[in-house]
């Protein structure tokens, strides 16, 4: 008789490494080998530690008795004389990690220099907080392996941009909350090695960011700049990237910049644009993009043949974002991307006639979430019935009546469901969620957010009587983190 | 179709297409150590496979001889999900622990990457939505922690969090 113990440990770890960490977590409560095993594996890239400094003398003791391997450590104080456990942490962590977050008031470099040097695999580095730069006269040693920056410090001191390069003089990934004039000059010396960038700028920066003429390496960028803006900015320095592959772009663009991108960006597979100012013709210009995949929308559209006389076979994902339309604008969805699997709509003015176009246009969706849809009303939810390849819906802070589930029809393949919202979700009661599991007789996940009409002991019973087909959560699904991430930096080349 | 004969450990042979047999790095291997690639003649023991595991297998892999070779160094982000299961292999996947277990030692040692990610996705999926005394029965595994190691299993279960994807 064969039995799961007489499997080899390895085995045994790569069958962790499917697991979630809520499952992985129970795993280890299973026996002593499993606790071993439990968080050993290389792959999992996702867990990280959390450690606070005012964790008392027998946790402390615990914390660093651990046998867990992580490969990615939070460190979080605010008094100066944790700084010695910190180092003790590090002593018992700091061989393997990848990556490492310090949030604190202020990080002065001779702490930051003694932090990493006891994280020699360490790829990326994040400090929420400041890094002060007040005694700065020591020799600066060199982290050659840090690949990643991310700070969030607004105020960025000039002197800096000559610590900063010192220390780290490989990186690829720069993350920076503020564009001060420091921070460009920082994206300036970087130039070429960049390969993602992430900046938030402010409206003074517009003309030195545009005219930055050095950024031909990134493949990745996440451009955020605040409305309203200055539409007569043309962002030259996009001419350059012809490696981009991924891009966002969270301000509203012109027609002059839209054109460019157009034109220059042979090899984008991942798109976001604030199209609120661009007329339709100059929209049409988007099929110029023969390798897009996830394409999201953002910024209010008026005119109702926006989506007439363009098509993008290649799109797959769909994400309208902050819509608001009230118009034909869903009339031409189906022949504007004909090969859409997952949709995703936040669009207040979104109501029952366009979801009823949409579920008899696109019937090979297989992910659709509504996101703030508050016009779609009860009966909405039974031309869903019309999409049999459905396998996710998310309804996300709709408003919908107490007996919406009930009524619903039976959805064939719905395997997840997700129901909840952000903050405030009113209309999602005890009855609402406990007629979820009879509405849809197929469901493997359910997830229920932030809905505070519901109580622990509903949950409790949801659990309690889907546990053996489908699991019950209170966090939100993934699949915005999936489609997020393409504009990110983990997916960069390594 | 040229084919090779595989030798189970309790002595029945089976003839392969070389094509399906390939699947198996252990295989593959030892064809090219040994130079038997023109030589059909010879006999392949596998003595840890015995003839109802190594049926199972060479039906498994006669079903995926044309999938698309995986080739871990192509830049995909490695594939965690465990639903995604085809069909097919769901329905291969109905079989005793026993087998399983049997399936997953085999391909391991066969070396079989898609039966072993099929085979380990099947053992996680059994463990999800379980609590740690269901899990014990289900695995049929007695529970030999200590208080101490309880504790110490609880207060690290709580300063760990999953975090949306960082730098590998």
């Amino acid at each position: 008789m064969v039995k799961i113990r007489d499997l080899p440990e390895e085995v045994l770890v790569l069958i962790f490494s499917y697991l979630k960490l809520r499952e992985r977590k129970t795993a280890a409560r299973v026996s002593r080998q499993w606790h071993r095993l439990a968080f050993t594996d290389r792959p999992m890239r996702t867990i990280v530690l959390h450690v606070v400094d005012y964790l008392n003398q027998k946790e402390r003791k615990i914390l660093l008795k651990s046998n867990r391997c992580y490969r990615n450590l939070t460190l979080e104080w605010t008094e100066a004389s944790s700084v010695p456990f910190l180092l003790e942490v590090l002593d018992k962590f700091g061989t393997e990690l990848h990556s490492l977050k310090l949030a604190t008031y202020v990080v002065t470099p001779p702490i930051l220099v003694r932090f990493l040097l006891k994280a020699p695999s360490l790829r990326q580095l994040m400090v929420e907080g400041s890094v002060c730069n007040e005694d700065c006269d020591m020799v600066l040693p060199v982290f050659k392996g840090i690949r990643a920056l991310e700070m969030t410090q607004r105020g960025f001191e000039s002197e800096l941009c000559d610590v900063i390069p010192a220390l780290f003089p490989n990186l690829v990934s720069l993350d920076l909350v503020g564009a001060e004039d420091a921070a460009i000059d920082l994206i300036g010396f970087y130039g070429k090695q960049l390969k993602f960038l992430h900046v938030l700028l402010e409206f003074s920066q517009f003309q030195r960011f545009s005219n930055l003429n050095c950024l031909t390496g990134l493949e990745r960028m996440h451009v955020f700049w605040p409305q309203p803006s200055d539409f007569r900015q043309v962002f030259s320095v996009f001419e350059q990237m012809d490696a981009i592959q991924s891009a966002s772009l969270t301000g509203p663009v012109n027609e002059a910049t839209f054109d460019l991108i157009c034109r220059r960006w042979k090899n984008i597979t991942s798109l976001c644009v604030n199209v609120q100012s661009l007329k339709a013709a100059s929209f049409r210009n988007i099929a110029a993009f023969k390798k897009l995949k996830v394409l999201k929308l953002q910024g209010s559209i008026r005119d109702s043949n926006f989506l007439k006389d363009v098509q993008l076979p290649t799109v797959t994902h769909l994400v309208l974002d902050g819509i608001s339309t009230n118009c034909g604008f869903y009339n031409h969805m189906s022949t504007f991307v004909p090969n859409v699997w997952m949709l995703k709509i936040y669009d207040h003015t979104f109501e029952n006639a366009q979801l009823r176009l949409i579920t008899k246009t696109m019937t090979s969706l297989r992910v659709l979430s509504l996101d703030y849809c508050y016009q779609i009303k009860d009966e909405g939810f039974q031309l869903l019935n019309n999409l049999t390849n459905l396998l996710e819906l998310r309804c996300w802070s709709i408003s919908i009546s107490e007996n919406a589930f009930i009524r619903f029809p039976k959805c064939p393949n719905l395997r997840t469901f997700s129901v909840g919202g952000s903050g405030w979700v009113p209309y999602i009661t005890n009855k609402t969620v406990l007629d979820i599991p009879k509405a849809f007789p197929h469901l493997r996940e359910l997830h229920v957010v932030d809905c505070f009409k519901v109580d622990e002991d509903t949950i409790y019973t949801l659990q309690e009587s889907m546990r053996k087909c489908a699991v019950v959560r209170l966090e939100k699904p993934e699949l915005d983190r999936e489609v997020e991430a393409v504009w990110g930096w983990n997916h960069c080349d390594k | 179709m040229p084919c090779i004969q595989l030798q189970s450990s309790d002595g029945e042979i089976f003839n392969v297409e070389f094509e399906i047999a390939m699947c198996s790095f252990t295989i593959k291997t030892m064809m090219v150590d040994l130079d038997l690639e023109d030589n059909c003649e010879e006999v392949v023991p596998l003595t840890n496979v015995d003839s109802n595991i190594l049926r199972k297998i060479l039906q498994w892999a006669n079903y995926h001889k044309d999938d698309p070779e995986a080739n871990p160094e192509d830049g995909k982000p490695v594939d965690r999900r465990t639903d995604n299961i085809c069909e097919w292999d769901q329905e291969f996947m109905k079989v005793d622990q026993q087998t399983l277990y049997g399936l997953i030692k085999a391909a391991n040692y066969l070396d079989i990457r898609g039966l072993m990610a099929l085979t380990c996705k099947t053992v996680a999926n059994m463990m999800k939505g379980k609590t740690e005394e269901q899990m014990r029965k289900m695995f049929n595994i007695q529970n030999d922690l200590t208080p101490e190691e309880e504790q110490q299993i609880r207060q690290e279960n709580e300063w760990c969090e999953e975090v949306e994807i960082v730098a590998d």
